[in-house]
């Protein structure tokens, strides 16, 4: 078991690293954050020089890499500005049925827009009465000819206000039995009867929107049905949990980034005559905040690693994604006690790793609902 | 017009914290980041900006462990056409660098040789003109604006209190780079990844034929943190107060 890195990974990650300092300006990202503006500017150089969605194919402007080099390049960019490479890394993972589960005509349309950092794209199935529980969902698209209307809403979507496209997830089959009647559309924003409102403000992903969208018969073309009707359900499920392992590394990432600024505070900050790193209790938080990453990482890099040798775990993705993403609320909060008052104060980032820390708990499925699903994966039938 | 740029893997040293080796000579390395020389990172780009002038070929050049391999994708993928590693660990005697750089880079054509101005690591600022020396050709040091012009180079070197020299130098020539030089780029993904496919040649001593002399120049006797010296002065008094005396003593300190 070799768990070093390659030569290839070292250098990716030094070239992001300085891509991140020299475009991150702390007081313009947290200009950005406060007026909750997408970093429109540093999304497209970032997309000029191959960093986003590298994993996609060269055929849809990716680099082709493993997931798991693209997830460690994504790790860096959060870690050194998680303002930034959240929202960077945000633009693409929405996209991920399309790029599963769309024919090549879709994938060459929308997707290399995306890898070019020309805009982004976002995924809607969250309805306000539909959260945890998607085996019914109250958006319908009725087929009248060659095309499906659109009617119904969606909650909490991720840049949808600014997203070139949706993957719209609806129900066409109103009498099929749970998760058997539900498919995905391509649905572009500037699409009449489209409407996406911010919802206003967060706690976390402070430059990423989250928004309601409204369908009022919007008419999609049957070309835009995402692979076989019916089957959403599974395109859901199958792109999910390839995106819950990528955002359990966008938390490795968190983590790592509040804890590099947590451990340059307790060797710097000197109270009582003394550094505070010399209070044990302060040096066995540290401790334990690098006890807690390290452990996290590992689940992390199996998850998408497996996924690279075409073996996707389940259960390993979601516990990946429940362990890191517990692991950057834990790391941010020791981190928050480290800074004392200062953590409150937005200059210091460590408040915005933590509101984007529990964040990460929420996205793609809360913690609670993957513990079920692992559960069930467990314990089986009682 | 064959440029051939001399690179070095250093440890990063500048935000990390150091500990000496029980034996006093040398820094402990297990924890420190390695990476390509700073300098060394502003000679290659400045080798491929002129040979997105004048066309031709950069050779990126390193003595160095097998580790070594890493700076050297790195400065492929800035644009370098090949690289050249000989397999030997970096002696503490810049001479022997020299010497053992010559003795390839003496084996094909070449128009110029940069490095940078010296290492991050041990400052020496040595290799790059010991080279010229031992190749028996012109160099300049510390040069911070590079023009060809009919098989010469007409150099600017920084000098003490913001002056600058301007050379006109005969080529092939050997100049070090100071940063600042250029404007460094990003590495791109693809660069890199277009990077593992260039050429890597591999040598050892004995296959340059190189046997280096004993005993060597310089050795290390002691490395050692400097003594602590006085304490900083901590100037009191309101906002206002604090930058009036501030001013006064940059103004002594300026001399003026």
């Amino acid at each position: 078991m070799d768990f070093s890195l390659t030569s290839r990974q070292k250098l990716l990650k030094e070239a992001v690293r300085e891509f991140m300092k020299g475009e991150c300006d702390p007081v313009k990202t947290l200009e950005l954050s406060k007026k909750k503006q997408f970093p429109w500017e540093i999304y497209r150089k970032a997309g000029q020089h191959g960093y986003l969605a590298s994993y996609y194919p060269k055929e849809l402007g990716g680099q082709g890499l493993p997931l798991l080099d693209y997830c460690l390049l994504m790790e860096e960019m959060i870690r050194y500005d998680h303002r930034i490479g959240m929202a960077l890394s945000l633009g693409s993972i929405p996209a991920k049925t399309l790029l599963r589960f769309g024919n090549d005509e879709q994938k060459k349309k929308y997707l290399p827009r995306l890898t070019k950092g020309e805009a982004v794209a976002s995924i809607a199935v969250t309805e306000p009465n539909h959260g945890s529980d998607i085996r019914f969902l109250d958006t319908r698209a009725e087929r009248k000819g060659d095309e499906y209307i659109l009617n119904g809403n969606k909650i909490f979507i991720t840049n949808a206000d600014i997203s070139d496209f949706y993957t719209v997830f609806a129900q066409t089959n109103p009498d099929a039995p749970p998760y058997r009647g539900i498919s995905g559309f391509i649905v572009e924003r500037e699409q009449e009867g489209v409407t996406a409102i911010d919802l206003g403000d967060k706690i976390g992903l402070k430059t990423t929107s989250s928004c309601s969208i409204e369908f009022r018969d919007v008419k999609v073309h049957k070309r835009n049905l995402l692979g076989k009707e019916n089957h959403g359900f599974t395109y859901i499920m199958e792109a999910l949990n390839e995106g819950r392992a990528e955002i359990a590394n966008e938390a490795v990432g968190l983590a790592r980034g509040v804890y590099d600024r947590a451990l340059f505070h307790t060797k710097t900050r000197v109270q009582f005559g003394q550094k505070i790193g010399k209070f044990q209790n302060i040096s066995h938080m540290i401790v334990e905040m690098s006890e807690e990453i390290e452990s996290a990482a590992l689940l992390a890099y199996k998850a998408v690693w497996l996924i690279d040798q075409g073996k996707m775990d389940l259960a390993t993705c979601l516990q990946a994604k429940v362990k890191c993403t517990l692991t950057a609320i834990d790391v941010s909060l020791k981190a928050m006690q480290i800074y004392a008052g200062y953590g409150l104060f937005e200059e210091q980032f460590i408040s915005g790793y933590l509101g984007d820390a529990l964040a990460t708990w929420l996205l793609e499925g809360t913690g609670q609902i993957q513990r079920n699903t692992v559960a069930s994966q467990i314990l089986g039938k009682l | 017009m064959n440029i051939i740029v001399c690179v070095k893997r250093i440890p990063k040293t500048a935000e990390a914290d150091i500990f000496i080796e029980k034996d006093n000579k040398d820094i402990k390395k297990d924890n420190l980041v390695f990476a390509l020389n700073d300098w060394d990172g502003y000679a290659v780009r400045e080798a491929v900006l002129l040979k997105e002038k004048f066309e031709g070929e950069v050779i990126v050049l390193t003595v160095g462990p097998d580790e070594s391999k890493e700076v050297l994708t790195r400065c492929l993928a800035m644009g370098a056409d090949r690289a050249i590693r000989i397999e030997e660990p970096i002696p503490n005697d810049g001479r022997l660098i020299a010497e053992t750089l010559a003795k390839v880079i003496q084996t094909g054509p070449f128009d110029l040789i940069l490095t940078g101005v010296q290492a991050e690591d041990d400052g020496w600022g040595q290799v790059g003109v010991a080279l010229a020396q031992i190749l028996g050709i012109p160099h300049a040091s510390i040069v911070t604006h590079i023009h060809i012009e009919g098989g010469k180079a007409k150099v600017r070197r920084e000098l003490e209190g913001g002056l600058e020299e301007l050379l006109e130098i005969k080529l092939p020539a050997v100049l070090t780079i100071q940063t600042g030089i250029n404007e460094p780029k990003y590495v791109s993904l693809a660069a890199i990844l277009e990077a593992e496919d260039k050429e890597t040649k591999e040598m050892t001593l004995e296959e340059i034929g190189f046997s280096p002399r004993e005993p060597l120049d310089a050795t290390i006797d002691q490395v050692s943190f400097p003594p602590t010296g006085k304490r900083a002065e901590i100037l009191k008094g309101t906002p206002d107060e604090v930058v009036g005396q501030l001013t006064e003593i940059i103004k002594r300190k300026k001399g003026s």
